[in-house]
């Protein structure tokens, strides 16, 4: 009688379980909560390419032939919320700048600029942002700070960042007699495009 | 003491006569090249257009200030067809630019427009002026050296009411005036058998000089500069 109460409780407690996980797999919210881990590191090394900026309303863009961002992988292999930090970009690089009008120009990453994912993987792409971006630009004798975010996806087969969407903006008042000329303001939207690789990078869910 | 002080004011002359002159600083320089073209029409009793360009209008923009600080605009050798007092003529006009280009680009209360103003100065010669009789082009010798006494100054101006951008450009028109040439033989119409016009020789100061001379032109299609 006994081991046929302890069959059927243990046949209860394995259908609660996989009840559960059923659950719990099925669950967005649920995995939400779960977050993501970055592996991989702790150094890091995204590489641009093709790296551009373009001061929307003035219809500039500046494109850089290098714009490089080491740091470092924030505890990796360690679970962590979606939009939590991922990784700290603090040292900047970039050189070969240009405009089509201006020619050689400047856009000098400043600050110490940080990576995170936003959201769950699918398949090898998650979504993902730099965040805390700033820059001093420098075109035509005009120059400017631009910070914000540049949200994009991270695909960890591949170790690119496709930017997709940016908040950054002119964050000050545009310094040299051209910028009124040539349309920059404070405030003015800057988008990017061109991608960032970081071999060795790879995130996983949770 | 007075040895002294003069082997002192020596070392102190000597000091300063051998010092370099206080270099000018020069002010940083945007150098942008645009697309350009146009027409010319040449009043007096020449009375009839000619193209400008297409060519390649030249600027160096001093960036502390918006003036245009150097730069080119080279007109194309065009052959001008005009008449004569009624005879269909044709000259070859070669304007060749005499010193910089210079100007000023000025912000209007508008983001990112602004007006334009450009001074350029042209000697202009005339050659291989001919005139169409009884069906033939006629060689009429102006001489080889047929030229303006001094150089044509063209100043070109955004109109009222258009702007001119960095990046896109605008246009920009100017009236202007055209002295007297020299070096020129008189166009003499004498030496074609069997016309006997009734103005014979016609200087060719009685025709091109005058004041009322307008330009148009079209500039576009920015682009870094190599001025």
């Amino acid at each position: 009688m006994r081991k046929i109460i302890s069959r059927m409780l243990t046949g209860l407690a394995a259908g609660a379980l996989a009840t559960a996980t059923v659950a719990a797999m099925s669950s967005p919210a649920q995995a939400a909560l779960d977050g993501y881990t970055p592996n991989g590191g702790p150094g890091v090394t995204f590489t641009g390419n093709n790296v551009s900026f373009t001061a929307v309303q003035a219809g500039q863009t500046l494109t850089c032939s290098q714009f490089d961002l080491i740091g470092t992988i924030t505890n990796p292999g360690v679970n962590r919320a979606f939009g939590a930090e991922a990784g700290v970009l603090d040292q900047l690089a970039s050189s070969g700048c240009w405009n089509d009008t201006a020619g050689d120009t400047t856009v000098d990453p400043t600050g110490v600029w940080r990576v995170r994912v936003t959201g769950p993987e699918a398949g090898s792409v998650s979504p993902a942002e730099l965040y805390d971006v700033t820059a001093f630009v420098e075109a035509a004798g005009c120059s400017f700070n631009v910070g914000g975010t540049v949200g994009g996806t991270f695909n960890d087969s591949t170790g690119v960042f496709t930017p997709n969407a940016s908040t950054l903006t002119i964050t000050d008042t545009p310094s040299g007699f051209l910028c009124p000329i040539i349309g920059v303001d404070q405030g003015q939207d800057v988008t990017v495009a061109g991608t960032w690789t970081a071999p060795g990078l790879t995130i996983t869910n949770p | 003491m007075w040895a002294v002080t003069a082997f002192a004011a020596l070392v102190a002359t000597a000091l300063f006569a051998g010092a370099p002159a206080a270099q000018a600083v020069e002010n940083p320089t945007l150098k942008v090249d645009y697309d350009a073209v146009g027409t010319t029409h040449i009043g007096s009793q020449v009375d009839s257009s000619m193209a400008i360009g297409p060519s390649v209008l030249k600027s160096v923009i001093d960036t502390t200030n918006g003036h245009i600080v150097g730069g080119s605009l080279a007109i194309p050798t065009q052959t001008m067809n005009f008449d004569i007092f009624g005879i269909p003529a044709r000259a070859k006009v070669t304007m060749t630019q005499v010193g910089a280009l210079s100007g000023a680009i000025v912000p209007t209360s508008q983001l990112g427009k602004a007006t334009l103003t450009s001074t350029v100065a042209y000697d202009i010669q005339l050659s291989d002026v001919e005139a169409k009789v009884f069906g033939i082009w006629w060689p009429l010798a102006v001489g080889s050296r047929c030229h303006t006494a001094e150089p044509v100054t063209i100043t070109a101006s955004t109109p009222e009411g258009e702007f001119f951008t960095v990046n896109g450009g605008g246009r920009v028109t100017s009236t202007y005036t055209i002295g007297s040439f020299t070096g020129c033989a008189a166009l003499n119409f004498f030496d074609i058998p069997g016309f006997f016009p009734w103005f014979g020789s016609i200087p060719i100061n009685t025709l091109v000089p005058g004041t009322d001379n307008t330009l148009e032109l079209n500039i576009s299609n920015a682009r870094a500069g190599t001025a």
